[in-house]
Protein backbone atom coordinates (compact mmCIF):
# COMPACT_ATOMS: atom_id res chain seq x y z
CA UNK A 1 0.00 0.00 0.00
CA UNK A 2 2.77 2.61 0.75
CA UNK A 3 4.51 1.22 -2.16
CA UNK A 4 1.75 2.18 -4.20
CA UNK A 5 1.21 5.61 -2.92
CA UNK A 6 4.82 6.74 -3.61
CA UNK A 7 4.13 5.40 -6.99
CA UNK A 8 1.24 7.74 -7.51
CA UNK A 9 3.27 10.57 -6.07
CA UNK A 10 5.97 10.43 -8.14
CA UNK A 11 3.56 9.93 -11.43
CA UNK A 12 1.88 13.27 -10.24
CA UNK A 13 5.18 14.97 -9.47
CA UNK A 14 6.53 14.29 -13.50
CA UNK A 15 2.60 15.27 -14.78
CA UNK A 16 3.46 18.66 -13.03
CA UNK A 17 6.80 18.83 -14.50
CA UNK A 18 5.63 18.29 -17.71
CA UNK A 19 2.54 20.40 -17.76
CA UNK A 20 4.75 23.55 -15.96
CA UNK A 21 7.35 22.57 -19.05
CA UNK A 22 4.31 22.86 -21.49
CA UNK A 23 2.83 25.80 -20.17
CA UNK A 24 6.22 27.71 -20.69
CA UNK A 25 6.51 26.67 -23.69
CA UNK A 26 2.93 27.87 -24.68
CA UNK A 27 3.58 31.57 -22.82
CA UNK A 28 6.51 31.26 -25.13
CA UNK A 29 4.75 30.71 -28.24
CA UNK A 30 2.19 33.22 -27.69
CA UNK A 31 4.77 35.77 -27.31
CA UNK A 32 5.90 34.66 -30.71
CA UNK A 33 2.89 34.92 -32.13
CA UNK A 34 2.63 38.36 -31.84
CA UNK A 35 0.22 38.48 -28.93
CA UNK A 36 2.91 40.64 -27.52
CA UNK A 37 5.54 41.69 -29.70
CA UNK A 38 9.06 40.22 -28.10
CA UNK A 39 11.87 39.26 -29.16
CA UNK A 40 13.44 36.12 -29.17
CA UNK A 41 15.46 35.57 -26.01
CA UNK A 42 12.52 36.82 -24.52
CA UNK A 43 10.25 33.91 -25.71
CA UNK A 44 13.47 31.41 -24.45
CA UNK A 45 13.10 32.84 -20.95
CA UNK A 46 9.64 32.44 -21.39
CA UNK A 47 10.08 28.58 -22.15
CA UNK A 48 13.40 28.34 -19.25
CA UNK A 49 10.86 30.61 -16.87
CA UNK A 50 8.35 27.90 -17.07
CA UNK A 51 10.51 24.86 -16.89
CA UNK A 52 12.64 26.52 -14.10
CA UNK A 53 8.92 27.13 -12.03
CA UNK A 54 7.95 23.33 -12.80
CA UNK A 55 11.29 21.49 -11.92
CA UNK A 56 11.26 23.71 -8.60
CA UNK A 57 7.73 22.44 -8.06
CA UNK A 58 8.89 18.69 -8.46
CA UNK A 59 11.78 19.14 -6.21
CA UNK A 60 10.03 20.97 -3.54
CA UNK A 61 7.34 17.75 -3.86
CA UNK A 62 10.42 15.36 -3.85
CA UNK A 63 12.20 17.02 -0.95
CA UNK A 64 9.46 17.49 1.50
CA UNK A 65 9.42 15.63 4.86
CA UNK A 66 7.59 12.29 4.56
CA UNK A 67 6.39 11.75 8.22
CA UNK A 68 4.71 8.50 7.35
CA UNK A 69 8.22 7.08 5.94
CA UNK A 70 10.49 8.95 8.28
CA UNK A 71 13.35 7.11 6.66
CA UNK A 72 14.89 10.55 5.91
CA UNK A 73 14.82 13.94 6.78
CA UNK A 74 15.91 17.26 4.83
CA UNK A 75 15.57 19.27 7.91
CA UNK A 76 19.07 19.70 9.51
CA UNK A 77 19.20 17.68 13.06
CA UNK A 78 18.43 20.12 16.09
CA UNK A 79 21.55 20.21 18.45
CA UNK A 80 20.73 17.71 21.19
CA UNK A 81 20.05 19.66 24.41
CA UNK A 82 22.83 19.99 26.29
CA UNK A 83 22.65 16.68 29.45
CA UNK A 84 22.26 18.00 33.16
CA UNK A 85 25.54 18.12 34.87
CA UNK A 86 26.32 14.78 36.72
CA UNK A 87 25.15 15.14 40.58
CA UNK A 88 28.27 15.03 42.48
CA UNK A 89 26.54 13.26 45.57
CA UNK A 90 24.21 10.67 45.31
CA UNK A 91 20.77 12.30 46.83
CA UNK A 92 19.83 12.26 50.29
CA UNK A 93 17.41 10.19 51.96
CA UNK A 94 14.09 11.71 51.88
CA UNK A 95 12.98 9.99 55.47
CA UNK A 96 15.51 8.42 57.29
CA UNK A 97 13.87 4.76 59.15
CA UNK A 98 15.61 5.99 61.92
CA UNK A 99 17.62 8.40 63.83
CA UNK A 100 21.27 8.91 63.04
CA UNK A 101 23.88 5.90 65.09
CA UNK A 102 26.73 7.13 62.57
CA UNK A 103 28.57 10.42 61.14
CA UNK A 104 26.21 12.28 58.97
CA UNK A 105 25.97 10.97 55.45
CA UNK A 106 28.00 14.00 53.78
CA UNK A 107 31.21 13.60 56.35
CA UNK A 108 34.39 12.71 54.79
CA UNK A 109 34.46 8.62 54.25
CA UNK A 110 37.30 7.31 56.09
CA UNK A 111 38.45 4.31 53.71
CA UNK A 112 40.34 1.33 55.39
CA UNK A 113 42.28 -0.75 53.50
CA UNK A 114 40.99 -3.79 53.14
CA UNK A 115 43.32 -6.77 54.74
CA UNK A 116 42.13 -9.77 52.58
CA UNK A 117 43.78 -10.49 49.60
CA UNK A 118 41.29 -10.30 46.49
CA UNK A 119 42.61 -13.21 44.06
CA UNK A 120 40.93 -14.33 41.08
CA UNK A 121 37.27 -13.77 40.12
CA UNK A 122 35.11 -16.03 39.06
CA UNK A 123 32.12 -15.55 37.11
CA UNK A 124 29.40 -15.57 39.85
CA UNK A 125 27.85 -18.69 40.90
CA UNK A 126 24.38 -19.48 38.91
CA UNK A 127 21.83 -21.85 39.05
CA UNK A 128 19.98 -23.02 36.20
CA UNK A 129 16.31 -22.93 37.11
CA UNK A 130 14.37 -26.32 36.92
CA UNK A 131 11.67 -24.54 38.24
CA UNK A 132 10.58 -21.22 38.51
CA UNK A 133 10.39 -19.72 42.40
CA UNK A 134 7.11 -19.45 43.35
CA UNK A 135 6.38 -15.43 44.36
CA UNK A 136 3.32 -15.04 46.50
CA UNK A 137 2.59 -11.33 46.30
CA UNK A 138 3.75 -10.43 42.73
CA UNK A 139 5.05 -7.07 42.42
CA UNK A 140 5.72 -3.87 40.03
CA UNK A 141 9.17 -3.63 38.84
CA UNK A 142 11.06 -0.87 39.42
CA UNK A 143 12.44 1.28 36.68
CA UNK A 144 15.96 0.78 37.09
CA UNK A 145 18.47 -1.99 37.84
CA UNK A 146 20.87 -1.67 40.78
CA UNK A 147 24.19 0.09 39.91
CA UNK A 148 26.40 -2.76 41.51
CA UNK A 149 25.61 -4.75 38.26
CA UNK A 150 25.24 -8.31 39.71
CA UNK A 151 21.45 -8.01 39.62
CA UNK A 152 20.84 -5.84 36.62
CA UNK A 153 17.26 -7.84 36.03
CA UNK A 154 14.19 -7.07 38.02
CA UNK A 155 13.45 -10.70 39.93
CA UNK A 156 11.18 -9.29 41.66
CA UNK A 157 8.41 -8.75 38.85
CA UNK A 158 9.56 -12.47 37.21
CA UNK A 159 6.91 -14.52 36.67
CA UNK A 160 7.01 -17.67 38.72
CA UNK A 161 5.09 -21.07 37.98
CA UNK A 162 1.18 -21.01 39.00
CA UNK A 163 1.32 -22.09 42.55
CA UNK A 164 -1.50 -22.09 44.43
CA UNK A 165 -1.47 -21.87 48.54
CA UNK A 166 -3.25 -25.28 48.65
CA UNK A 167 -0.19 -26.42 46.69
CA UNK A 168 2.42 -25.87 49.23
CA UNK A 169 3.65 -29.42 50.38
CA UNK A 170 1.76 -31.48 47.61
CA UNK A 171 4.44 -32.73 45.27
CA UNK A 172 3.99 -32.43 41.43
CA UNK A 173 2.20 -35.27 39.55
CA UNK A 174 5.17 -37.29 38.00
CA UNK A 175 4.02 -38.61 34.24
CA UNK A 176 2.64 -42.22 34.50
CA UNK A 177 3.88 -44.57 32.05
CA UNK A 178 1.67 -47.89 31.50
CA UNK A 179 2.23 -50.62 33.79
CA UNK A 180 4.46 -53.15 31.88
CA UNK A 181 2.92 -56.44 30.47
CA UNK A 182 2.65 -59.37 33.28
CA UNK A 183 4.36 -61.82 31.16
CA UNK A 184 7.36 -59.60 32.01
CA UNK A 185 7.28 -59.83 35.28
CA UNK A 186 10.44 -61.91 36.86
CA UNK A 187 9.83 -62.59 40.39
CA UNK A 188 13.42 -63.52 40.99
CA UNK A 189 14.19 -59.84 40.20
CA UNK A 190 11.53 -58.73 42.06
CA UNK A 191 11.76 -55.33 44.33
CA UNK A 192 9.70 -54.17 47.07
CA UNK A 193 10.07 -50.16 46.29
CA UNK A 194 9.81 -47.68 49.31
CA UNK A 195 10.15 -44.52 49.75
CA UNK A 196 14.12 -43.76 51.63
CA UNK A 197 13.08 -41.16 54.04
CA UNK A 198 9.55 -42.22 55.20
CA UNK A 199 9.16 -46.02 54.36
CA UNK A 200 5.73 -45.35 52.18
CA UNK A 201 5.14 -47.94 49.86
CA UNK A 202 2.29 -45.82 47.77
CA UNK A 203 5.06 -44.57 44.97
CA UNK A 204 4.77 -42.88 41.22
CA UNK A 205 7.15 -43.80 38.78
CA UNK A 206 8.50 -42.96 35.75
CA UNK A 207 11.23 -44.23 33.43
CA UNK A 208 14.11 -42.02 32.61
CA UNK A 209 16.58 -43.51 30.27
CA UNK A 210 17.46 -46.85 32.02
CA UNK A 211 16.57 -45.42 35.51
CA UNK A 212 13.39 -45.17 37.55
CA UNK A 213 12.54 -41.93 38.67
CA UNK A 214 10.10 -42.39 42.00
CA UNK A 215 8.29 -39.95 44.39
CA UNK A 216 6.63 -40.14 47.18
CA UNK A 217 2.95 -39.79 47.53
CA UNK A 218 2.60 -39.23 51.30
CA UNK A 219 1.81 -35.53 51.28
CA UNK A 220 4.16 -35.23 54.02
CA UNK A 221 7.11 -36.12 52.49
CA UNK A 222 7.00 -35.79 48.05
CA UNK A 223 10.61 -36.96 48.05
CA UNK A 224 11.95 -37.78 44.77
CA UNK A 225 15.10 -40.35 43.70
CA UNK A 226 16.38 -42.18 40.79
CA UNK A 227 17.33 -45.66 40.81
CA UNK A 228 18.68 -47.65 38.60
CA UNK A 229 18.68 -51.36 38.21
CA UNK A 230 21.45 -53.26 39.22
CA UNK A 231 22.57 -50.70 41.97
CA UNK A 232 21.27 -51.29 45.36
CA UNK A 233 18.10 -49.35 46.86
CA UNK A 234 18.47 -46.30 48.72
CA UNK A 235 18.60 -47.33 52.73
CA UNK A 236 15.11 -46.91 53.99
CA UNK A 237 14.09 -44.95 57.17
CA UNK A 238 10.69 -45.49 58.20
CA UNK A 239 9.59 -42.21 59.61
CA UNK A 240 5.53 -42.02 61.46
CA UNK A 241 5.75 -38.81 62.53
CA UNK A 242 6.42 -36.43 60.09
CA UNK A 243 4.79 -33.56 60.82
CA UNK A 244 1.48 -32.53 58.87
CA UNK A 245 0.57 -36.08 57.97
CA UNK A 246 -0.29 -39.00 59.33
CA UNK A 247 1.77 -42.61 59.99
CA UNK A 248 1.35 -44.87 57.37
CA UNK A 249 -0.47 -48.18 58.42
CA UNK A 250 1.50 -50.42 60.12
CA UNK A 251 4.91 -48.56 59.90
CA UNK A 252 7.04 -49.02 63.05
CA UNK A 253 8.24 -45.65 64.52
CA UNK A 254 11.89 -44.94 63.91
CA UNK A 255 13.27 -41.27 64.91
CA UNK A 256 15.25 -40.07 61.72
CA UNK B 1 0.89 -18.54 60.41
CA UNK B 2 3.68 -21.38 60.15
CA UNK B 3 1.51 -24.22 60.18
CA UNK B 4 3.19 -27.12 57.82
CA UNK B 5 5.47 -24.63 56.61
CA UNK B 6 9.55 -24.31 57.70
CA UNK B 7 9.50 -27.79 58.25
CA UNK B 8 11.62 -29.61 55.63
CA UNK B 9 15.34 -30.83 56.47
CA UNK B 10 18.13 -30.03 54.56
CA UNK B 11 19.62 -32.88 53.07
CA UNK B 12 22.07 -33.20 49.62
CA UNK B 13 19.24 -33.47 47.29
CA UNK B 14 17.51 -30.35 49.03
CA UNK B 15 20.12 -28.01 50.33
CA UNK B 16 19.60 -25.15 52.28
CA UNK B 17 20.48 -21.63 51.36
CA UNK B 18 21.95 -18.91 53.82
CA UNK B 19 22.61 -15.29 52.63
CA UNK B 20 24.20 -12.96 55.56
CA UNK B 21 24.14 -8.98 54.55
CA UNK B 22 26.61 -7.36 56.09
CA UNK B 23 26.89 -3.98 57.23
CA UNK B 24 30.55 -1.90 55.54
CA UNK B 25 29.60 1.48 56.50
CA UNK B 26 32.04 3.58 58.07
CA UNK B 27 29.84 3.18 61.40
CA UNK B 28 31.58 0.05 61.95
CA UNK B 29 34.76 1.30 62.81
CA UNK B 30 33.46 1.64 66.01
CA UNK B 31 35.07 0.13 69.01
CA UNK B 32 32.75 -2.57 69.98
CA UNK B 33 32.57 -2.81 74.17
CA UNK B 34 34.01 -4.96 75.76
CA UNK B 35 35.81 -6.98 72.76
CA UNK B 36 39.16 -4.65 71.95
CA UNK B 37 37.99 -4.24 67.97
CA UNK B 38 35.93 -2.60 65.93
CA UNK B 39 32.62 -3.65 64.92
CA UNK B 40 33.40 -4.18 61.64
CA UNK B 41 36.29 -6.92 62.84
CA UNK B 42 34.21 -8.62 65.40
CA UNK B 43 31.24 -9.20 62.92
CA UNK B 44 34.03 -10.79 60.55
CA UNK B 45 35.05 -12.83 63.16
CA UNK B 46 31.76 -13.93 64.36
CA UNK B 47 31.10 -15.08 60.41
CA UNK B 48 33.66 -16.73 60.28
CA UNK B 49 33.28 -18.32 63.15
CA UNK B 50 29.79 -19.63 61.53
CA UNK B 51 30.74 -20.92 58.58
CA UNK B 52 33.38 -23.09 60.10
CA UNK B 53 30.44 -23.89 62.65
CA UNK B 54 28.26 -24.87 59.39
CA UNK B 55 31.16 -27.05 57.68
CA UNK B 56 31.89 -29.13 60.88
CA UNK B 57 27.74 -29.83 61.14
CA UNK B 58 28.15 -31.22 57.59
CA UNK B 59 30.71 -33.53 58.48
CA UNK B 60 28.75 -36.35 59.83
CA UNK B 61 32.31 -38.68 59.66
CA UNK B 62 35.81 -38.10 61.05
CA UNK B 63 37.59 -37.44 57.65
CA UNK B 64 34.51 -37.33 55.13
CA UNK B 65 34.02 -34.67 52.88
CA UNK B 66 31.76 -31.82 53.53
CA UNK B 67 28.44 -32.76 52.82
CA UNK B 68 26.16 -29.95 50.37
CA UNK B 69 23.80 -29.00 53.38
CA UNK B 70 23.55 -25.12 52.48
CA UNK B 71 24.54 -22.97 50.07
CA UNK B 72 26.54 -19.57 51.55
CA UNK B 73 26.52 -16.23 50.48
CA UNK B 74 27.78 -13.20 52.30
CA UNK B 75 27.20 -9.55 50.43
CA UNK B 76 28.56 -7.06 52.44
CA UNK B 77 27.18 -3.02 51.70
CA UNK B 78 29.04 0.14 52.13
CA UNK B 79 32.86 0.22 51.07
CA UNK B 80 32.95 -2.25 48.15
CA UNK B 81 36.61 -3.90 47.64
CA UNK B 82 36.90 -5.28 43.98
CA UNK B 83 35.58 -1.62 42.53
CA UNK B 84 36.34 1.00 44.86
CA UNK B 85 33.75 2.94 46.08
CA UNK B 86 30.33 2.50 47.65
CA UNK B 87 28.02 -0.46 46.92
CA UNK B 88 27.33 -4.32 47.35
CA UNK B 89 29.22 -6.87 46.59
CA UNK B 90 30.20 -10.55 47.63
CA UNK B 91 32.29 -10.15 50.84
CA UNK B 92 34.29 -13.71 50.28
CA UNK B 93 37.98 -12.97 49.49
CA UNK B 94 40.42 -15.28 47.82
CA UNK B 95 39.75 -17.65 45.61
CA UNK B 96 36.04 -17.08 46.44
CA UNK B 97 36.11 -13.43 45.78
CA UNK B 98 33.42 -12.49 43.44
CA UNK B 99 31.13 -15.42 44.03
CA UNK B 100 27.27 -15.00 44.94
CA UNK B 101 25.99 -18.65 46.50
CA UNK B 102 28.35 -21.20 47.18
CA UNK B 103 28.49 -24.69 47.92
CA UNK B 104 29.26 -25.41 51.42
CA UNK B 105 31.65 -28.42 50.37
CA UNK B 106 33.58 -25.90 48.15
CA UNK B 107 33.18 -22.89 50.99
CA UNK B 108 35.31 -25.74 53.38
CA UNK B 109 37.84 -26.34 50.57
CA UNK B 110 38.47 -22.63 49.94
CA UNK B 111 38.95 -20.04 52.30
CA UNK B 112 41.06 -16.79 51.89
CA UNK B 113 43.39 -17.98 54.50
CA UNK B 114 44.03 -19.79 57.87
CA UNK B 115 45.42 -18.08 61.04
CA UNK B 116 45.10 -17.12 64.99
CA UNK B 117 42.22 -15.75 65.81
CA UNK B 118 40.76 -14.83 69.54
CA UNK B 119 37.46 -16.65 70.03
CA UNK B 120 34.36 -15.29 68.74
CA UNK B 121 32.37 -15.20 72.48
CA UNK B 122 35.26 -13.81 74.58
CA UNK B 123 36.90 -16.49 76.13
CA UNK B 124 40.51 -16.01 76.67
CA UNK B 125 41.95 -19.03 73.98
CA UNK B 126 42.71 -18.42 70.59
CA UNK B 127 42.30 -20.69 67.76
CA UNK B 128 43.47 -20.93 64.19
CA UNK B 129 40.42 -21.03 61.73
CA UNK B 130 39.73 -20.51 58.62
CA UNK B 131 39.27 -17.35 56.95
CA UNK B 132 36.80 -16.39 54.54
CA UNK B 133 35.38 -12.29 54.86
CA UNK B 134 37.66 -9.92 55.84
CA UNK B 135 37.09 -6.71 57.98
CA UNK B 136 36.21 -3.77 55.96
CA UNK B 137 34.48 -0.29 55.99
CA UNK B 138 33.69 2.85 54.84
CA UNK B 139 31.11 5.05 53.02
CA UNK B 140 27.93 4.45 53.86
CA UNK B 141 24.96 2.22 54.27
CA UNK B 142 22.98 0.83 50.93
CA UNK B 143 20.89 -1.53 52.42
CA UNK B 144 18.05 -1.79 49.98
CA UNK B 145 21.08 -2.38 47.18
CA UNK B 146 22.30 -4.93 49.38
CA UNK B 147 18.75 -7.10 49.26
CA UNK B 148 18.12 -6.33 45.60
CA UNK B 149 21.52 -7.90 44.83
CA UNK B 150 21.08 -10.50 47.36
CA UNK B 151 17.34 -11.06 45.89
CA UNK B 152 18.74 -11.64 42.75
CA UNK B 153 20.90 -14.65 44.17
CA UNK B 154 18.19 -16.01 46.62
CA UNK B 155 15.61 -15.80 43.62
CA UNK B 156 17.64 -18.09 41.72
CA UNK B 157 18.05 -20.32 44.13
CA UNK B 158 14.74 -20.97 45.10
CA UNK B 159 13.55 -21.61 41.79
CA UNK B 160 16.14 -24.51 41.28
CA UNK B 161 15.38 -25.69 44.98
CA UNK B 162 11.67 -25.61 44.90
CA UNK B 163 11.23 -27.95 47.96
CA UNK B 164 14.07 -27.45 49.86
CA UNK B 165 13.58 -25.22 53.51
CA UNK B 166 13.40 -21.69 52.22
CA UNK B 167 16.50 -19.38 52.09
CA UNK B 168 17.38 -17.39 55.22
CA UNK B 169 18.84 -13.80 54.83
CA UNK B 170 20.75 -12.58 58.13
CA UNK B 171 20.95 -8.63 58.16
CA UNK B 172 23.74 -7.58 60.19
CA UNK B 173 23.98 -3.75 60.53
CA UNK B 174 24.26 -0.76 62.69
CA UNK B 175 22.90 1.94 61.49
CA UNK B 176 21.19 4.22 59.19
CA UNK B 177 19.82 2.74 55.48
CA UNK B 178 21.07 5.31 53.28
CA UNK B 179 19.94 4.46 49.89
CA UNK B 180 15.90 4.30 50.72
CA UNK B 181 14.27 4.67 48.50
CA UNK B 182 16.47 2.41 46.27
CA UNK B 183 15.00 2.65 42.93
CA UNK B 184 12.37 4.50 43.65
CA UNK B 185 11.38 1.57 46.21
CA UNK B 186 11.78 2.26 49.96
CA UNK B 187 13.42 -0.35 52.10
CA UNK B 188 10.21 -1.82 53.61
CA UNK B 189 9.43 -2.93 50.18
CA UNK B 190 12.61 -4.22 49.14
CA UNK B 191 12.29 -6.03 51.74
CA UNK B 192 8.32 -7.66 51.05
CA UNK B 193 10.15 -8.32 47.58
CA UNK B 194 12.67 -10.38 49.44
CA UNK B 195 10.75 -12.22 51.45
CA UNK B 196 7.72 -12.85 48.54
CA UNK B 197 10.15 -15.37 47.14
CA UNK B 198 9.56 -18.94 48.94
CA UNK B 199 9.69 -22.67 48.27
CA UNK B 200 6.83 -25.26 48.81
CA UNK B 201 7.92 -25.47 52.46
CA UNK B 202 7.48 -21.38 53.01
CA UNK B 203 8.76 -17.89 52.29
CA UNK B 204 12.17 -16.32 52.55
CA UNK B 205 12.94 -15.62 56.33
CA UNK B 206 14.57 -12.33 57.23
CA UNK B 207 16.25 -11.93 60.00
CA UNK B 208 18.01 -8.61 61.38
CA UNK B 209 20.97 -8.32 63.91
CA UNK B 210 21.42 -4.50 64.89
CA UNK B 211 25.01 -4.19 66.44
CA UNK B 212 25.69 -1.14 69.08
CA UNK B 213 29.16 -0.20 70.11
CA UNK B 214 27.49 0.60 73.53
CA UNK B 215 27.05 -1.22 76.47
CA UNK B 216 23.13 -1.78 75.92
CA UNK B 217 20.20 -3.91 77.18
CA UNK B 218 20.44 -7.09 74.62
CA UNK B 219 17.04 -7.75 72.93
CA UNK B 220 16.64 -11.17 71.15
CA UNK B 221 13.62 -12.47 69.67
CA UNK B 222 11.03 -9.76 70.61
CA UNK B 223 7.55 -10.99 70.30
CA UNK B 224 6.26 -7.47 70.38
CA UNK B 225 8.11 -4.14 69.03
CA UNK B 226 6.82 -2.20 72.65
CA UNK B 227 9.66 -0.51 74.26
CA UNK B 228 12.17 -1.20 71.58
CA UNK B 229 14.46 1.95 71.10
CA UNK B 230 14.67 3.51 67.56
CA UNK B 231 15.75 1.60 65.06
CA UNK B 232 14.13 -1.45 67.04
CA UNK B 233 10.32 -0.91 65.86
CA UNK B 234 11.16 -0.70 62.14
CA UNK B 235 13.50 -3.34 62.27
CA UNK B 236 11.16 -5.67 64.11
CA UNK B 237 8.14 -4.69 61.32
CA UNK B 238 10.71 -5.96 58.68
CA UNK B 239 12.04 -9.32 60.53
CA UNK B 240 10.06 -12.64 59.90
CA UNK B 241 8.74 -14.67 62.78
CA UNK B 242 10.65 -17.03 63.81
CA UNK B 243 9.83 -20.13 62.38
CA UNK B 244 9.22 -23.40 65.16
CA UNK B 245 12.33 -25.50 64.60
CA UNK B 246 14.68 -22.09 65.25
CA UNK B 247 12.17 -21.13 68.42
CA UNK B 248 13.24 -24.82 69.88
CA UNK B 249 16.84 -24.21 69.18
CA UNK B 250 16.77 -20.75 70.91
CA UNK B 251 14.63 -22.54 73.98
CA UNK B 252 17.08 -24.99 73.88
CA UNK B 253 20.27 -22.52 74.02
CA UNK B 254 17.78 -21.03 77.47
CA UNK B 255 16.07 -18.30 75.87
CA UNK B 256 12.98 -17.38 76.69
CA UNK B 257 11.27 -17.15 73.32
CA UNK B 258 7.39 -15.92 73.33
CA UNK B 259 4.63 -17.33 70.83
CA UNK B 260 5.07 -14.46 67.52
CA UNK B 261 8.86 -13.81 68.21
CA UNK B 262 10.84 -12.38 65.73
CA UNK B 263 14.25 -13.48 64.35
CA UNK B 264 15.08 -9.68 65.44
CA UNK B 265 18.33 -9.52 67.71
CA UNK B 266 19.04 -5.70 69.10
CA UNK B 267 21.92 -4.30 70.73
CA UNK B 268 23.83 -7.27 71.02
CA UNK B 269 27.86 -7.92 72.11
CA UNK B 270 29.85 -10.30 70.25
CA UNK B 271 29.11 -13.41 72.07
CA UNK B 272 25.45 -12.95 71.76
CA UNK B 273 25.51 -12.22 67.66
CA UNK B 274 27.70 -15.49 67.66
CA UNK B 275 24.39 -17.69 69.78
CA UNK B 276 22.05 -15.82 67.46
CA UNK B 277 23.54 -16.90 64.11
CA UNK B 278 23.71 -20.24 65.45
CA UNK B 279 20.50 -19.92 65.89
CA UNK B 280 19.80 -18.71 62.61
CA UNK B 281 20.87 -21.06 60.54
CA UNK B 282 20.70 -24.31 62.54
CA UNK B 283 17.99 -26.24 60.85
CA UNK B 284 17.30 -30.01 60.81
CA UNK B 285 19.26 -32.05 58.90
CA UNK B 286 19.06 -35.49 57.52
CA UNK B 287 21.73 -37.81 56.71
CA UNK B 288 21.52 -38.66 53.35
Amino acid sequence: MARRGRVDRQLVILVITLLCGLLGALLGGLFGDGFLTVSWWLRVLAVLGGTVIGSGVAFFLLTADRPETGRWSPQPERPAPPRPPEPSQPPEPTRPSWPAVQTPPNSQPNRMTPVAHIGDRSEPETYPSTEPARIALPLPGGSAPPSNGTATRQWWAETPSAAAPSDRREPPALRRSPAPPLSSYDVESALIAQCPRCGEFRLDVSHVARAYAFQCRNASCGNTWSWTPGTPWPPVVVRRNLPGGSAPDGASAERG
Amino acid sequence: MHDGMYSQSVTRSDPGCIVILLDRSDSMKAPWSGTGASLAEGAALVLNNILLDLCITATTEVNAPVRHYFDIGVFGYGARVTTPGEGVESAFGGPLAGRGLVPLPELANRPLTVREEPSADLMSVSAKIPIWVEPVRGYRTPMCEAIAVAGGHVFDWAGAHPNSFPPIVINITDGMVTDSPYDGVALPEWVTRLTAIETSDGPTLFFNVFLSPTQAPEIIFPASPAGLPPPGPDLFAMSSQLPRPMVENARADGLDVQPGARGLAFNVGRSTLLKVLQIGTRVPDRPF
